[in-house]
């Protein structure tokens, strides 16, 4: 993959040395808080690009617009969610490697699934999920979280006092939680030969069925709304 | 009039059109003429199966699986192999990993026919086997299908009735050798026990349907140690089951069984086709081992010789058919070629020429498109993107025609 390549720090250095004063509209891996706030975001994808329509086009057209950056491609296997995954994953800006792991635990997904589907018989066939990125979106769907707690002081007290999540904060939940559970595993000194990339997949697995860590992890946070439901008011007021 | 020219304009336009459509490329490519195709092309299908009810196979299948008569019409489609030959043949290694642990999860063993391998068989038919053994040189880059051109011949070689003589892969024991001991019979030189004793446990795997029809008797007595002798006469698989039982003598036993081998087959009992995977392993100055962590030069290794020996022309009734890799190479990671002449070197070159060279090239269009084709049938590849002409065109551009790179491509897909 060429990845790799586009990451190498020499070949950063080379462009963010061009400057952008006297640079056409577009530029590559620039740091985007030079950005002014002029600069709108780019529609690096052929599908969304074919979807505007020729107003937009032209309202574009004269503005100018942020360099996508390396993890916005226009290829057709290209996924949002999954890209931000990658961030989860991601140590130490070491993006090529976590874009590995996600791709072997997607690996390990289909090789299950897809034997279980051969060797089933043509009824049970159907019941079978296969696609590993539907697993993730189901995943995904299934551990955002409706509810959270938030700390809130009254009388030099501090309530945890539940509080309606929007669908950004829910999704960013959904994957910390999914990549922090991940990454719980026995001592090192009893590596079993269970890698990161075998319990995400377990993981994404599981929580595409409503079990597992991350499902259970969910279903506590909304207990303890639930219980704490007495103290909802002090969300407003003083 | 003019209404007439128009007309036969427009349909000699229109042919032209359907010229065009009708290419195999073409076709292979689109989804909506498969089953018109399988009919179209695959004529051998339906008189096999006059009796049951026509099976309409996809147009990347091919239901011959006899590689004997495999022919051009079969080009880029994938023959699938019984699943009681497999084991026969390939239960001891001899399918590339990766391509192994596919075949678990698809539940079959499919390899696409491809032109070299039509190359081997056209040759191997014409070959006059009273002259010296002919040697087949398959060289290309990492992951064009060697070592799935090889597995093609030997299931080739297992049913047009040849002794085969298969090494799965060199350096298995030429560099990552279970357990090296000092030879007793060649002092100086080191064994590789274990590993010989593994790889006569899988020649008499793949040979078992012949020993037992041929009358193949070892022609002297051989003398291990004080005790353990081997009769003039006595039926081969004894000579291969001691060195199974005494895998302390196995080397030897290979060496000898190699040069019954050779002797059979000069006399006219048997026809051999000898297939050794990443021949060039031979040659690479090291023998470093595992546990031990030595470098020991390759002249030391017992097991290297009968191999040598072997893939000699000074024998007949016998078919070589070698592989050079990069992966064999002493330095896998910087072989500058994947050219014959580069990863022979010179003691290799002297010792092969002259020999055939069959170059294994990557995937054509048609060819992808096949592969595609397949692995969205085992649901290889399930991105609905990946069904779309776009993405077609995506992974055929990625991968560059390379079979390997495409596996990868589509694992997380």
């Amino acid at each position: 993959m060429s990845f790799k390549f586009l990451q190498r720090p020499s070949f950063l250095h080379n462009v963010s040395c061009l400057g952008f004063t006297n640079c056409p509209r577009v530029y590559q891996f620039m740091n985007y808080g030079r950005f002014p706030p002029s600069f709108v975001e780019p529609v690096y994808h052929p599908d969304k690009f074919n979807k505007l329509n020729s107003e937009e086009v032209k309202e574009l057209m004269h503005k100018n617009v942020k360099p996508p950056t390396t993890s916005q491609s226009a290829s057709v296997f290209h996924d949002p969610h999954l890209e931000k995954l990658v961030n989860f994953v991601m140590k130490s800006g070491r993006k090529a490697k976590a874009r590995e792991i996600i791709k072997e635990a997607f690996e390990k997904i289909k090789r299950a699934q897809v034997r279980k589907y051969h060797l089933a018989n043509d009824s049970a066939k159907l019941k079978i999920p296969t696609n590993p990125l539907e697993i993730f979106h189901q995943a995904l769907q299934n551990c955002k979280p409706v509810l959270t707690v938030t700390p809130v002081k009254r009388g030099g007290v501090v309530y945890k006092v539940p509080v309606a999540l929007d669908d950004t904060k829910a999704t960013r939940m959904a994957y910390k939680w999914l990549v922090e559970t991940s990454r719980e595993h026995e001592p090192r000194r009893n590596h079993t030969g269970v890698f990161f990339s075998d319990r995400l997949a377990k993981e994404l697995m599981d929580a595409s069925d409503n079990t597992g860590k991350t499902i259970k992890k969910k279903v506590e946070l909304h207990k303890l709304c639930e219980a704490n439901k007495a103290y909802a008011h002090y969300r407003w007021g003083k | 009039m003019a209404l007439r020219i128009l007309h036969g304009e427009f349909l000699s336009h229109h042919v032209g059109v359907m010229h065009h459509l009708l290419t195999p490329e073409r076709l292979l490519s689109s989804v909506a003429a498969r089953p018109a195709l399988s009919t179209l092309i695959d004529g051998n299908i339906s008189s096999a199966n006059e009796t049951s009810p026509p099976k309409i196979l996809s147009p990347f299948r091919t239901g011959e699986s006899d590689p004997q008569n495999h022919s051009e019409s079969q080009l880029g489609r994938h023959y699938t192999i019984p699943e009681d030959i497999k084991q026969t043949i390939f239960k001891h290694g001899g399918l590339p990993k990766k391509f192994d642990e596919l075949t678990h999860v698809f539940t079959e063993t499919s390899i696409m026919v491809r032109k070299p391998f039509l190359e081997i068989k056209d040759y191997v038919k014409k070959i006059d086997f009273n002259r010296p053994a002919v040697r087949f040189v398959l060289y290309g880059e990492t992951g064009q299908g060697k070592s799935m051109t090889l597995a093609h011949v030997v299931h080739y070689g297992f049913n047009a009735g040849f002794l085969l003589v298969h090494v799965p892969w060199v350096n298995s024991f030429m560099r990552k050798s279970k357990d090296i001991s000092p030879s007793e019979s060649k002092p100086g030189m080191l064994d590789v026990p274990i590993n010989a004793a593994a790889w006569l446990v899988h020649f008499r795997a793949q040979n078992q349907h012949l020993l037992q029809k041929l009358d193949f008797k070892t022609s002297k007595s051989y003398q291990y140690g004080p005790r353990d002798t081997i009769d003039a006469g006595a039926p081969i698989e004894e000579l291969i089951e001691f060195g199974v039982g005494r895998a302390k003598y196995a080397c030897d036993v290979v060496e000898d069984l190699l040069r019954e081998v050779k002797s059979a087959s000069n006399s006219g009992l048997f026809k051999t086709m000898v297939v050794i995977d990443g021949f060039n392993g031979l040659f690479s100055p090291f023998m470093k081992t595992l546990r031990m962590k030595k470098k020991v030069i390759h002249q030391r290794c017992t097991l290297a010789l009968p191999f040598l020996e072997i893939s000699r022309f000074d024998w007949c009734n016998g078919v070589v058919v070698l592989s050079v890799d990069k992966h064999a190479h002493t330095d896998p990671f910087n072989a500058e070629s994947a050219l014959p002449l580069y990863l022979l070197g010179k003691e290799g070159w002297e010792h092969l020429d002259p020999f055939i060279p069959i170059n294994v090239e990557e995937y054509n269009t048609a060819e992808t498109n096949s592969a595609l084709d397949y692995y969205i049938d085992r649901r290889w590849i399930q991105h609905p993107g990946a069904q779309s002409e776009s993405g077609r065109a995506e992974l055929r551009a990625m991968c560059g025609g390379n079979g390997l790179e495409l596996l990868k491509l589509c694992a997380p897909l």
